[in-house]
């Protein structure tokens, strides 16, 4: 087959259809990331023009441009915007993009999953952008304190937006982060050890792990709101057993950590980028993974110092404040490592390094300011004050804007397989360098002269006045830096000349194909033997092109894919990916549909989605698969391998795993939660506590470990082929996990005080809640595996829809077993 | 040293850092070590600037061969260890400052009840014969500690006298405690710094110190 | 998957002794600890700083198993891990002996 045969042949798997169609079903990553990037730009956009009329409104002391309703909301859906619908997506758009082509591979993991959490972002993130066009955008902060976002303090919908509609575009952060986990993971090149990986993957691998336990704290936050809101269950209402501060826990466990999801991609940007740009190699790659795992765990015992003015005692803070002062070290670790491989080789003043130096000396500033607001008794003062909106801009824009910059203009003839305008990136640089530092580095002087933030006027007596002007000066020449920017990457799209193959000279993967990337990334998967593989090999691109790699073979139209084993690289097996459909998008209108329900309070319609979301979640995994029997399959090079269904650990387990420790994340906020209100909150002990039900506790926990224990039955029986005992055990352990969803809602009923009274008495339905969702996900997975023996799925040595149904079972019994005996404990300890 | 950063601290809040809500203008022990902390933090981050944007500018200057340095330069010394060494003394002083500040039990301590609403701040001080109740104006001993117990009735308020002290949040069903004390009698504006609904820009009150006879006066329940 | 493991035990290990100082420091505060005189001092301040030493020999404990990783990145990892790990211990549990105990 020749080189263009293979690349129509593959492109006819691999490609979308034109038009609308492609559109709506298209699953290839590299449209997805595209997707992800673009909107991710426009939400940048409307996120900037916010902020130029919130510092159009601060230009002059009693302004009379907007007042508070407006302002109020301006800010919040500014943070908002940026946070969630840019800079979260914009690089999950860069990693679903990119990783596949670093890695060698030909796609993600989950296709359909990148393409249901690109609708669920697009879907959700106009919600909110309808609600600010509509004058009902939140308007309590991005951080949403309660008891001001309670029903008492924001009777209108304003909060439900922000609860709902982040939570809706957090499937999308949530699926990312397990898709980009195992693809890493698992979805290599041959070879391609994770020593040798690219150091942007690990980077990515570090943040998506974070995402998994980061995020499940703000969603079971935003759940228990919103529950509060519509049902007055008073988590967070002091005057029935809440705790304003639970909120903050809550928010800010997740909130602290997603700074450094946020910086941590950038910076593996900055590691890819500066070498390049100073034709080398990077200086100490093992510490600097060392260090990013050092970051990773550090980031999660930081988040109290946003909360130092609360009231939690010095000795408490003490801890939070020196971890925050330790986090600094494996991030001076990085700066000084990037430094020693500017020494090390020959660094030239190209578009990217201009942006990666401007990268420096913003984010130096902002890394230093970051250190005296871990200091306790500054942070006292400076605290809610324009000293930290300065100091996060310039750790978000520094640490994050620039370092993209720099990433877009090194990755764009990759986009479009065209090169750049010369001069006009320049002049855009200077612009946004200039007018940033104008805006921000006055603001720490702003801050310390006692401006607070989120006041919408001041007077003019109070010193700020200059500083402010020159503020908003400052803001307008970044903007139309950033405008500039729009223009000459249009430009460059539509109207520049065409690009050489690997512009920069770079060594890594994605540099090994044509550009722009045809949608199969490569004709055939490279064996690595090398950090650099083009280094070593110069003419791998063609050699790839030719069909001398892995899977060069193309069979039943399939999209074929190598896994590999985690750590050594080496050969596993072959995945086969689901092609385009519109599952994706009509699930993610589905489950819009259910946030728009609860959104209008429509509460009696919101169960019709949700059946909608679980049939749609069948079929899902019910369209893969095949009946007939496939064995070894040849993959080039005379070896031959599995293909996933067939093998252990593919990636369907591994992202149930990882979608499991999301859930026991989500699990775990939940329980301290309970323990926290137990030990803080006022108004307690509760009125009432649970006064009886052992007896269903004793139920529920049995029928748990029998479901759990048959499902495991089911799964084996099944993969030994023993078809009949592993349908009958599939049935009985439907039949337990009813039992075990009828027990818990008995023991809720009859014994539980109502859920209105006290936090105590919601936050054990919400446990309840917790366990009898699970059992029912537990059910429908066992029901699955019924269903897919009778239909000829599952056979002798088909190990992956077992094992998956297995991992829910024996969750949903730990899980019934812990929130038993939390919510028994009362009792029990009575 | 101290002593020097604190003159200049003075020279330079009399040119250009004064203000009614300025942390760099004290008027108060809290505040007064925090800025020089800040002041000490600036200067230590000053020099830490230079010493990264000199070592940056330097890698761009023509060479014939590589510069020397590896991973123990670079990573070890420059990426570990002064950043470790650096932040672990600063840690102790602001740990030991923090200490200083915080409300622990001590003699001749004032005690006012301060609770927040939405938008104003009531004050119940003690008096002569019994509480004294105040609206958006609280009342203090100039050169004396006094401990503010703040309750919030609605949303979470944040109590700040920046040329006093930090700031503490009152928050509802909670009761914080703020240690503040004025070295001079005077006037000194306070500011909601907790984001608080639609008033909170406005959410300004003042705090009068008073001198020995006036505090008595006061006491007394004579306004002054 | 072991690589991984091995790198995060001792950054877990800081994670988990965080977790117990925190928890221990808010349930001492509810429920009275240091008002309790014990041998010389009070309750609260034997249990943090003992529970903070126990952490720290944890830690160094930990070093001592890192080096039985295989040689390459993995041994890099996990004994960067644990040495961060334990120095963390230390650090961020310095606030148990030199700070008040509930104020």
């Amino acid at each position: 087959m020749s080189a263009l045969s293979r690349h129509r042949a593959l492109t006819a798997i691999w490609g979308s259809p034109r038009g609308w169609r492609g559109t709506v079903s298209s699953v290839n990553h590299s449209d997805i990331g595209r997707r992800f990037i673009l909107a991710a730009f426009a939400f940048f956009a409307i996120g900037g023009v916010l902020a130029m009329l919130i510092r159009a409104q601060l230009a002059t002391p009693g302004s009379a441009f907007v007042g508070p309703e407006i302002y109020n909301q301006l800010f919040t859906m500014h943070g908002s915007i940026m946070m969630f619908l840019f800079a979260i997506p914009m690089f999950e758009g860069l990693a679903l993009y990119l990783l596949p082509k670093m890695l060698g591979s030909r796609d993600m993991a989950f296709p359909r999953l990148s393409a249901y959490g690109w609708w669920c972002y697009v879907f959700g993130g106009s919600i909110l952008i309808a609600a600010l066009a509509l004058g009902v955008a939140p308007d309590s902060g991005w951080f949403m304190y309660t008891p001001l976002s309670s029903k008492a303090y924001t009777p209108g919908i304003n909060a439900d937006v922000w609860l709902l509609g982040i939570t809706f575009v957090e499937i999308s952060a949530v699926s990312a982060a397990i898709e980009i986990t195992v693809s890493i993971l698992r979805l290599r090149a041959p070879g391609m050890r994770l020593d040798r990986m690219p150091l942007l993957a690990w980077y990515l691998l570090v943040t998506a792990l974070m995402m998994v336990v980061a995020f499940p704290p703000l969603i079971l936050g935003s759940i228990l709101l919103e529950v509060e809101r519509a049902f007055g269950w008073p988590f967070f209402d002091p005057l029935r057993g809440g705790s304003p501060l639970l909120w903050q826990h809550l928010f800010w466990l997740f909130g602290h950590p997603e700074v450094y999801i946020i910086f941590l991609p950038a910076a593996g940007v900055v590691s890819t980028v500066l070498p390049v740009m100073a034709r080398t190699r990077i200086l100490g790659y093992g510490w600097i993974v060392a260090a990013l795992l050092a970051l990773a765990f550090l980031s999660f015992g930081l988040w109290v110092h946003h909360m130092f003015t609360t009231g939690i005692p010095h000795m408490a803070l003490g801890f939070f404040s020196a971890a925050s002062a330790l986090v600094a070290v494996p991030t001076a670790l990085q700066i000084f490592a990037w430094i020693g491989t500017l020494w090390k080789g020959r660094p030239e003043l190209k578009l990217p390094m201009l942006y990666l130096l401007g990268f420096f000396v913003i984010f130096v500033l902002g890394g230093l300011t970051g250190v005296m607001l871990a200091m306790v008794p500054f942070d006292w003062q400076a605290h809610d004050t324009h000293f930290v909106v300065a100091h996060l801009h310039y750790v978000l824009v520094g640490g994050f804007v620039f370092p993209m910059l720099a990433g877009a203009y090194y990755w764009l003839p990759h986009f479009t397989g065209r090169a750049r305008i010369p001069l006009l990136g320049e002049a855009a640089f200077w612009l946004i360098l200039i007018g940033f530092n104008l805006t921000f580095f006055l603001m720490h002087l702003t801050g310390l002269l006692g401006m607070p933030r989120r006041i919408y006027t001041y007077p003019s007596d109070m010193g700020w006045t200059w500083l402010n002007l020159l503020s908003s000066v400052g803001s307008f020449i970044m903007a139309f830096g950033f405008a500039m920017f729009a223009v000459d990457v249009a430009l460059q799209i539509f109207l520049s000349r065409r690009a050489r193959r690997n512009p920069w000279g770079a060594h890594t993967l994605e540099w090994a194909m044509p550009l722009p990337a045809p949608a199969y990334n490569f004709a055939s998967q490279p064996r690595v033997a090398d950090g650099e593989p083009l280094a070593a090999d110069p003419d791998l691109p063609l050699r790839l092109a030719r069909g001398e790699g892995y899977l060069a073979e193309i069979r039943h139209g399939w999209r074929e894919t190598m896994a590999v084993d985690v750590t050594t690289g080496a050969v596993d097996h072959v995945i086969i990916l689901p092609g385009n459909t519109r599952l994706p998008i009509i699930t993610a209108l589905a489950t819009g549909c259910f946030f728009l329900a609860l959104l209008f309070g429509f509460y009696w319609l919101a169960p019709l989605p949700l059946v909608a979301v679980t049939v749609l979640g069948w079929r899902w995994a019910w369209t893969l698969g095949w009946r007939e029997e496939i064995g070894p399959v040849p993959i080039g090079a005379g070896e031959t391998a599995l293909t996933h269904r067939e093998a252990a650990g593919a990636p369907g387990w591994w992202g149930s795993v990882f979608l499991l420790v999301a859930d026991g994340t989500l699990l775990g906020s939940l329980l301290f939660g309970y323990a926290f209100l137990w030990v803080v909150a006022p108004n307690w002990p509760p009125p009432e506590l649970i006064a009886a039900g052992l007896p269903q506790g004793a139920v529920a926990a049995l029928a748990a470990l029998a479901g759990t224990v048959l499902t495991r039955l089911a799964a084996s029986a099944g993969v030994a082929g023993n078809n009949a005992a592993s349908s009958r055990w599939a049935s009985l352990a439907v039949g337990a996990q009813a039992v075990v969803i009828a027990a818990l809602l008995w023991l809720g009923l009859a014994e539980l005080p109502a859920p209105t009274g006290h936090a105590y008495a919601a936050s054990s339905w919400a446990m309840i809640a917790y366990g009898v969702l699970h059992a029912f996900i537990a059910l429908l997975c066992a029901a699955f595996i019924r269903a897919r023996i009778a239909s000829g799925h599952i056979r002798k040595g088909r190990v992956l829809e077992t094992s998956v149904a297995q991992l829910f079972g024996d969750y949903a019994g730990l899980a019934t077993w812990l929130i038993l005996a939390c919510v028994l404990a009362p009792l029990v300890l009575a | 040293m101290l002593k020097w950063l604190r003159l200049t601290t003075t020279a330079l809040a009399v040119g250009g850092c004064s203000g009614p809500l300025s942390t760099l203008d004290t008027a108060g022990s809290a505040a007064a070590s925090i800025a020089t902390l800040w002041w000490a933090m600036l200067a230590g981050a000053a020099i830490l600037t230079v010493l990264v944007m000199t070592l940056l500018a330097l890698a761009f200057r023509r060479r014939p061969t590589p510069a020397p340095g590896g991973t123990r330069l670079w990573i070890g010394g420059l990426g570990v260890a002064m950043p470790s060494t650096v932040l672990l003394v600063l840690l102790g002083f602001a740990l030991a400052l923090g200490e200083q500040t915080i409300a622990r039990k001590a003699a001749g301590v004032v005690v006012v009840e301060a609770s927040a609403h939405q938008w104003y701040w009531d004050f119940r001080h003690p008096g002569m014969a019994g509480e004294i109740v105040t609206r958006d104006v609280l009342h203090i001993p100039a050169g004396r500690p006094v401990d503010l117990r703040l309750e919030a009735h609605d949303v979470i308020h944040s109590f700040w006298v920046p040329r006093l002290a930090g700031k503490m949040d009152a928050i509802p069903g909670h009761v914080n405690v703020i240690r503040i004390d004025a070295k001079e009698p005077g006037r000194f504006e306070g500011q909601c710094a907790e984001f608080c609904g639609l008033g909170h820009a406005g959410h300004r009150f003042r705090v009068v110190a008073h001198d020995a006879a006036g505090w008595t006066a006061f006491q007394r329940g004579e306004q002054p | 998957m072991m690589l991984l493991a091995r790198a995060s035990a001792g950054l877990i290990f800081w994670a988990f002794g965080f977790s117990v100082l925190y928890g221990l420091h808010g349930i001492g505060c509810a429920y009275g600890w240091p008002s309790t005189e014990v041998g010389g001092g009070n309750l609260f301040r034997w249990v943090m700083v003992a529970s903070w030493l126990l952490l720290c020999a944890g830690g160094a404990a930990l070093i001592w198993l890192a080096k039985a990783a295989p040689s390459g990145l993995e041994r890099r990892l996990s004994l960067t891990s644990a040495v961060v790990g334990c120095a963390a211990t230390f650090v961020t549990g310095l606030p148990v002996a030199v700070t008040s105990a509930c104020v």
